[in-house]
């Protein structure tokens, strides 16, 4: 019961943005999709949101393409996490959690709403901030409230947060547009620590679009990585972030190191490629930084 | 500021007490209503307009003077009836396209259909007989108000045609346009003023200045239209929160976008050129009532929508009874009250909403 796109294409006037993608995000996994400006990662994820419909192939949930799912419907199997918004109008950060139980307002009792919501909250760091009105919050804060809203959307009614795993009423999906932008550090890793924890906990299919490669590569199950419109690899996150594959791909020298305490994977940028000519890096000029005392050094 | 940010945020947070602001505006509705039924050119008690409420009702089988009876039936009730259907329309429109344009000045007046609506109605008693010749008469009183209600729906069509692009309506590409065709529509109206003669000139001023006093036998057809278009649109309360977090947000929880906002345009129109077709133009109904009412209750549309149907609803009884009673024993176009107090108070809740918002 994957969320499932077939050779799909999207063009607006003769232009292409997507072109013959396949792709499938599975139920539990995180699924990370990395690439540079421009490649398509925003389009990608809208047409898997159902908000816009390819131009060619489909985008597929329980064996039906998404024209076929009602809006309604599909609200209840997929949230998603928007870059964050403007809104002209005073709601209160509480106010805008709680719209993401509109796909469960028939059914929802309201203190199943108010658990949840204030889970989310909790799990969004904004349990202090709750009353404060949204158009004064910082934009990682309007963030984390989106965070929050797609939270409490994606636990549906069976998702209570005492609840185990859940199979009941088919699997979930959770999308994130680049979430971790305009977040500060702790709050990214938080951030994407609660997108693991649903996938693992409960079994949601996540996909994230991500800039920064060392989070890919810790948060990540799988990698898609796409450049100007095509998907470029798609696969288990070290087989997929090859080195010289994203060296080619962001046209920056990328290199691979163990981090020497954890063994963890490092990715380092050294500069940029110019004009195509493959691997030749521009080293960042060595004067750039001060020398560091050698008193510091050696503590 | 209106009220500290505490009681407003205490407010938001229990509905129930959001129910009783509701009630206590109904309440307070009711009185300047009858309050209002009292004022005017012949001045009836308040106890003398109970009475006969009561006798009219059925409750007590002791009327009012006759006189005073006949000026209530004939005058006052329909016109206090048409003040609160019109009110309700206009409000509530204006509530509905602020979120749909997820934009706090949007209002009928503003994207163009009011005028839209007037510039109908002027072609129609300028051009009528020239147009559609013996076909004029035989529309007899419907003439004026079916282009002026035709007004209304070419606008919007038009709006929702230009503004739509790749299958999507762009809600700031909309209110652009909706000005421009405002500004299109009022150049018409003026057209079709310097070609108007006297007679013809005096009820193009209905129009553009707006009355409560009534336009012959469309006005019940059209009531009905508005108030059929007032308990639909008073519906879509939580679609409208979802909408003003954005179109791809709400239908990512679960709103038909498209189709909604089709149904919620045409309703819009509907009950704007019907409003127009009764009353003429009276501005910042649908700009004042939502406002005051979010300064009240805070943002949450379920509350917002009924409440600007109150709220407008008593606005215009309330700029009723003073057009009535001002310039006694003439009586002041209704729009113009509501220009003169709407504006200056628009103004001053624009920079209260300013100065709130930089906090």
């Amino acid at each position: 019961m994957s969320l499932v796109l077939e050779q799909v294409g999207f063009s607006v006037r003769q232009h292409v943005l997507l072109a013959d993608i396949s792709l499938e995000v599975r139920p539990g996994e995180v699924l990370v999709v990395l690439g540079p400006n421009g490649a398509g990662k925003s389009t990608l994820l809208r047409l898997m949101a159902g908000e816009m419909a390819p131009t060619q192939g489909q985008v597929i949930l329980d064996q039906r393409p998404l024209s076929a799912w009602r809006a309604g419907e599909l609200a209840q199997r997929r949230s998603v996490m928007p870059q964050a918004s403007m809104l002209a109008f005073p709601f209160s950060v509480r106010d805008i959690v709680a719209l993401g139980r509109a796909p469960y307002r028939r059914i929802s009792p309201r203190r199943l709403d108010q658990e949840m919501i204030d889970r989310a909250l909790a799990l969004a760091d904004l349990t202090a901030m709750a009353n404060r009105a949204y158009p004064a919050l910082s934009g990682g804060e309007k963030q984390r409230v989106h965070l929050a809203r797609a939270l409490v959307q994606l636990w549906g009614m069976d998702m209570a947060p005492v609840a185990g795993k859940s199979e009941a009423g088919g699997h979930r999906f959770l999308l994130l547009d680049e979430p971790t932008a305009g977040l500060d550090i702790a709050h990214q890793h938080a951030l994407l620590g609660v997108a693991r924890q649903q996938a693992m906990d409960y079994g949601v299919g996540v996909l994230a679009i991500l800039h920064d490669f060392n989070q890919a590569a810790l948060y990540a199950d799988r990698v898609a990585i796409l450049k100007a419109g095509r998907l470029v690899i798609c696969a288990p996150t070290l087989q997929a972030m090859v080195p010289d594959i994203l060296s080619d791909v962001f046209q920056s020298p990328i290199r691979l190191i163990r981090d020497a305490v954890t063994q963890q994977p490092v990715f380092i940028s050294d500069g940029h490629i110019r004009d195509g000519q493959g691997g030749v890096g521009i080293s960042p000029p060595s004067s750039g930084l001060p020398p560091v005392p050698v008193h510091q050094a050696a503590q | 500021m209106s009220l500290p940010n505490a009681v407003r945020m205490s407010l938001t947070r229990f509905p129930s007490r959001t129910g009783l602001v509701l009630l206590v505006m109904a309440v307070i509705l009711l009185m300047t209503l009858v309050i209002s039924l009292g004022a005017g050119g012949a001045d009836i008690t308040t106890m003398d307009v109970l009475r006969h409420l009561a006798f009219r009702i059925g409750i007590s089988d002791q009327g009012i003077g006759d006189f005073n009876g006949r000026v209530l039936d004939a005058l006052r009730l329909p016109r206090i009836v048409r003040g609160l259907v019109i009110g309700a329309s206009l409000g509530l429109s204006g509530a509905v396209l602020q979120s749909l344009f997820r934009n706090p000045i949007a209002d009928p007046g503003i994207i163009g259909v009011s005028a839209s609506a007037a510039l109908g109605a002027v072609a129609m008693i300028v051009c009528g007989q020239m147009i559609l010749g013996s076909y004029y008469t035989a529309m007899g009183p419907y003439g004026v108000p079916v282009a002026a209600f035709g007004g209304a729906l070419l606008a919007t069509a038009v709006i929702r045609k230009l503004s739509r692009q790749d299958g999507h309506t762009d809600a700031a590409m909309m209110l652009l346009i909706g000005v421009a065709i405002s500004s299109i529509a009022w150049a018409g109206v003026g057209v079709f003023t310097y070609m108007a003669d006297d007679v013809q000139l005096r009820s193009l001023t209905f129009w553009q200045m707006g009355a409560l006093g009534g336009n012959g036998p469309a006005d019940v057809p059209a009531l009905i239209i508005m108030v059929l278009g007032v308990c639909y649109l008073v519906t879509l309360g939580q679609a409208m929160n979802l909408f003003l977090l954005g179109e791809a947000e709400a239908r990512h929880l679960g709103v038909e976008v498209e189709s909604l906002k089709q149904r919620a345009t045409m309703a819009v129109a509907l009950v704007v050129g019907a409003a127009v077709a009764v009353s003429g133009i009276i501005g910042f109904v649908g700009l004042m009532a939502p406002h005051l009412m979010r300064l009240v209750i805070g943002p949450d549309n379920r509350f917002v929508l009924p409440g600007s149907a109150l709220c407008g609803a008593w606005l215009l009884i309330g700029a009723d009874a003073i057009a009535r009673v001002i310039v006694l024993p003439a009586e002041l176009p209704i729009g113009l009250v509501t220009g003169m107090v709407g504006g200056p108070f628009f103004l001053v809740m624009l920079l209260q909403e300013r100065r709130r918002r930089r906090i």
